[in-house]
């Protein structure tokens, strides 16, 4: 489980995220929604270690994330902004993530780049913006993670690739009660995915709740449609 | 330590590593395989030299570039998000970063090491040195000498890796962090350089030695390479404590970098730097050396103005450098300047003021252990006193010297400004060599006027301990003595020289166009030698040499000592041609010292009455 309790955020006068409390049940999908700038990405980074929160808790099964090398042996990320060593193949990156990651999967990452049509030994620099999600992708479910946290992640993904991407993500949900946490502008993706939500706005949740309950009370509401209702100031019961 | 990412940046960054290696092989080894088995002691010493200015130049820069690239993720956003999410903890990345860092500044040294280890193990360089020097070459050139080597390059990369790793840590960006990485190793130097300018400009016989002595020790790539160790003799192992020294500080840097880390906040990658402390650090800095740049190039008259501007100006490019955009004028930029101003005003005014009263320092008698007195009217211009009286005297002098301060400037500025009313002036030099080990210089510019007014000038240059370099020319025997005579008609390549005189035309015309070594007989040597002290004694210090006398002859002449009693006067030789009395080594056809040579050169001026009869005898003789 993902929890995060009065998480407080600054950069220097700007408070991005203010006494932020979320919850995320294992073994489920939480899409993370939030118009932009809402805090998003600087909230996802303090769920992966990369920044310090100023005040407030982030655990993952009662693990305190901060350099907390454990946590993050066992936690996926995509950030939104990729990153791979320069003039890299695959295959070297891979090699690097083998040395990383105590859980890497060889045979799981041979099933993927095959499933994906990637080339191992081409240089990720050249292949196209998709191709480098895929690739991040790939790399991050070989690592067999317990926790994934995905930042804008189906950003320039075909369709067929994100019926790939997501039949891997659903599966591990399904076999290994993987937990997920995503963020994304493509609500109605979304809408077909998630377990639950939660709505940022104001660096605090204004909405969180599981999504079969949020459709029953809005009414032939999409989720689009129930996120734009909660911005323009309508209240959602919680 | 990681050893994913460890072994990860050396895999990407050996590149750096291996161009550094080929740059010490043509620094050293190769010098040496070109000399083809020749033994050149340059090539030799040069290779496992820590003075080698390639071998420095190397290890600066590639330790430079080896920090740049292994911090590098942290300059970057998708780079620091990428290994901050990774699972290494800070301290690991940290430890892991250095580290690898390290391996690769280390590496090419030890593979130059190597190499060399290979070419002593040849065989081809272990016999003696072609000439002139004080080593066989397997004293030298041994595996003693390399690994010595070695380990002293290895203390510099960790001494100079050690600031780039704190600068990478206060820095936000890639262009950034290499600059001030380089302004950091270079701190001590500029500011050094910077104090002895204000120094030499504001304070009355201020010269710069023990500055010199103080910050170059700040630095190991300065103190090693002006000091120039060349290992194999054990009395060049410079001490090991500055080793040890150098690691501890290197240790400390690294442990506060460290520290620094754990404070970073990655949400200002891309910033200049991380830490607002750091931008106003640097700010003062900037002012401080634009300031000093500016204001020492300009004329006298504008120096003020100069440092003013500069400061201003150097200001402005830092914020425009730090800020990364044109649009930096606002309010709080101005408190900042005004501050700054404020810091170099302060510095100045300190200088102007002499504060710490170094104009006005003169070493207590019982304080100084010995002088060396450097001066331009007299002849031999070096002398090295530790008599008490004659200390005495240098003090009394130097003290006349300070009192007369306001004398010797206003007759600098008519000098300066009215040139046909200015006297001649000579220059003053004192090195006092304190009891606690330290040495103290003063530095003096003199009109003639007041030199002559001082007693202890002339006590001291006819005391005992000074003339007394001259005994000698009396008490050698004749067969030990050498003596060249050069006709001041010819210069030292047996061209017509430009001041030739009228009285040496008269020896020319009389004997012959050029005089050389001649064949003398020991009584002609020792008339000679008794003329040129009795000339010397009657004329004393300050008239055997002065430059508005014409020159007849120059006399060389070299008395041979036996080694074990004057050996400690060769190690003081100051090896200078310029010198006019000084002791050398000897050395037999196979490199080893058997003896010591003193020199003395003489401009025979009329004035050397005796000398210069019986150098008429003596070519009469040789030319009847």
């Amino acid at each position: 489980m993902i929890q995060v309790k009065g998480l407080t955020k600054k950069f220097g006068d700007y408070t991005a995220l203010n006494g932020l409390d979320l919850n995320v049940e294992t073994g489920s999908v939480y899409g993370l929604i939030g118009i932009n700038g809402s805090g998003k990405t600087t909230l996802i980074k303090q769920l992966t270690g990369v920044l310090k929160p100023d005040a407030g808790e982030i655990t993952f099964d009662g693990m305190n994330t901060y350099d907390n090398v454990e946590v993050k042996q066992r936690t996926g990320y995509i950030p939104d902004e990729l990153y791979f060593f320069g003039n890299y193949s695959l295959k070297n990156m891979a090699s690097f993530y083998k040395g990383l990651y105590k859980n890497w999967n060889e045979q799981r990452f041979e099933e993927m780049v095959a499933d994906f049509g990637l080339s191992k030994t081409g240089r990720i620099s050249r292949f196209s913006k998709g191709m480098q999600k895929q690739a991040a992708f790939i790399l991050a479910m070989s690592t067999m993670p317990d926790y994934l946290i995905l930042d804008e992640p189906i950003d320039g993904l075909d369709p067929i690739m994100r019926k790939k991407l997501w039949g891997y993500i659903l599966g591990d949900v399904a076999d290994r009660k993987l937990t997920v946490l995503i963020s994304s502008h493509n609500l109605r993706e979304l809408e077909g995915i998630c377990d639950a939500v939660g709505i940022l706005n104001k660096g605090k949740i204004q909405f969180e709740g599981k999504l079969d309950e949020l459709k029953d009370e809005m009414k032939d509401m999409s989720l689009e449609e129930i996120f734009i209702y909660e911005m323009e100031g309508g209240a959602v019961d919680e | 330590m990681n050893k994913a990412i460890f072994k990860e940046n050396i895999k990407r960054f050996w590149p750096v590593s291996f161009a550094a290696f080929i740059a010490y092989f043509m620094c050293g080894p190769f010098y040496v395989l070109q000399s083809r088995g020749d033994l050149s002691y340059g090539a030799l010493s040069s290779a496992v030299s820590t003075g080698n200015v390639g071998y420095m130049f190397v290890t600066c820069a590639m330790t430079v570039v080896v920090g740049a690239v292994v911090y590098s993720y942290l300059f970057k956003g998708s780079s620091t998000v990428f290994m901050h999410a990774a699972p290494a903890s800070r301290c690991e990345l940290y430890i892991t970063s250095a580290g690898s860092g390290l391996a690769l500044a280390f590496a090419p040294v030890l593979a130059n090491a190597l190499v060399l280890t290979a070419i002593k193990l040849s065989g081809k360089f272990d016999g003696y040195f072609r000439s002139g020097s004080e080593f066989r070459a397997a004293e030298m050139w041994n595996i003693k000498s390399i690994i010595g080597w070695m380990i002293i390059v290895w203390i510099e990369i960790f001494f100079i890796f050690a600031i780039c790793t704190l600068s990478a840590m206060i820095s936000g960006n890639g262009v950034i962090n290499v600059l001030t990485s380089m302004g950091l190793n270079l701190l001590t130097t500029l500011v050094y350089l910077s104090a002895q300018a204000y120094a030499s400009t504001f304070l009355f016989g201020f010269s710069d030695g023990f500055l010199t002595d103080a910050m170059t020790r700040l630095h190991p790539v300065l103190n090693y390479g002006m000091n120039r160790v060349v290992f194999g003799n054990d009395e060049m192992i410079i001490g090991e404590w500055s080793v040890v020294i150098y690691t501890l500080v290197a240790l400390g840097i690294f442990t506060a970098s460290y520290w620094i880390y754990t404070k970073r906040a990655n949400e200002k990658t891309g910033d200049s730097y991380v830490f607002n402390a750091v931008n106003v650090m640097i700010c003062v800095l900037m002012v401080y050396m634009g300031s000093s740049c500016i204001g020492f190039i300009v004329e006298d008259s504008l120096r003020y103005w100069g440092f003013l501007l500069g400061g201003i100006f150097s200001f402005f490019v830092g914020q425009l450098i730090i800020q990364k955009s044109f649009r930096i004028f606002n309010r709080g930029l101005l408190v900042s300047l005004a501050a700054s101003c404020a810091v170099m005003a302060l510095v100045i005014g300190c200088f102007a003021a002499d504060i710490f009263g170094i104009e006005k320092y003169v070493p207590a008698e019982d304080e100084i252990s010995f002088v060396k007195v450097y001066d331009s009217e007299i002849y031999g211009n070096t002398f090295e006193i530790s008599s008490p009286e004659n200390i005495s005297r240098v003090v009394d002098y130097q003290k006349m010297i300070v009192d007369r301060k306001t004398q010797i400037t206003a007759k600098q500025k008519v000098t300066a400004e009215r040139p046909e009313e200015s006297e001649s002036w000579g220059w003053f030099q004192i090195d006092y060599y304190l009891k606690n080990g330290k040495m103290v210089r003063r530095h003096y510019s003199i009109p003639d006027s007041i030199r002559a007014d001082s007693l202890s000038f002339d006590d001291l240059y006819s005391s005992e301990e000074i003339m007394g370099v001259f005994d000698s020319l009396i008490s050698s025997e004749p067969a030990d003595t050498q003596i060249t005579v050069f006709l001041e008609r010819y210069d030292w390549y047996g061209e017509p020289s430009p001041y030739a005189s009228e009285y040496g035309q008269y020896f020319a015309d009389k004997y012959n166009d050029y005089y050389g070594m001649y064949d003398l007989s020991d009584s002609e040597k020792s008339a000679l030698m008794k003329a040129f002290y009795s000339d010397i004694i009657r004329l004393g210090l300050k008239e055997i040499s002065p430059y508005d006398e014409p020159v007849y002859f120059n006399v060389e002449i070299r008395i041979a000592h036996p080694l074990e009693e004057y050996e400690e006067l060769a190690e003081k030789s100051l090896g200078s041609s310029n010198e006019f009395h000084d002791f050398w080594y000897i050395y037999d056809e196979n490199g080893i010292r058997n003896g010591v040579n003193e020199d003395f050169g003489f401009s025979v001026i009329p004035q050397y009455t005796e000398t210069l009869q019986v150098i008429d005898e003596i070519l009469a003789n040789h030319f009847k």
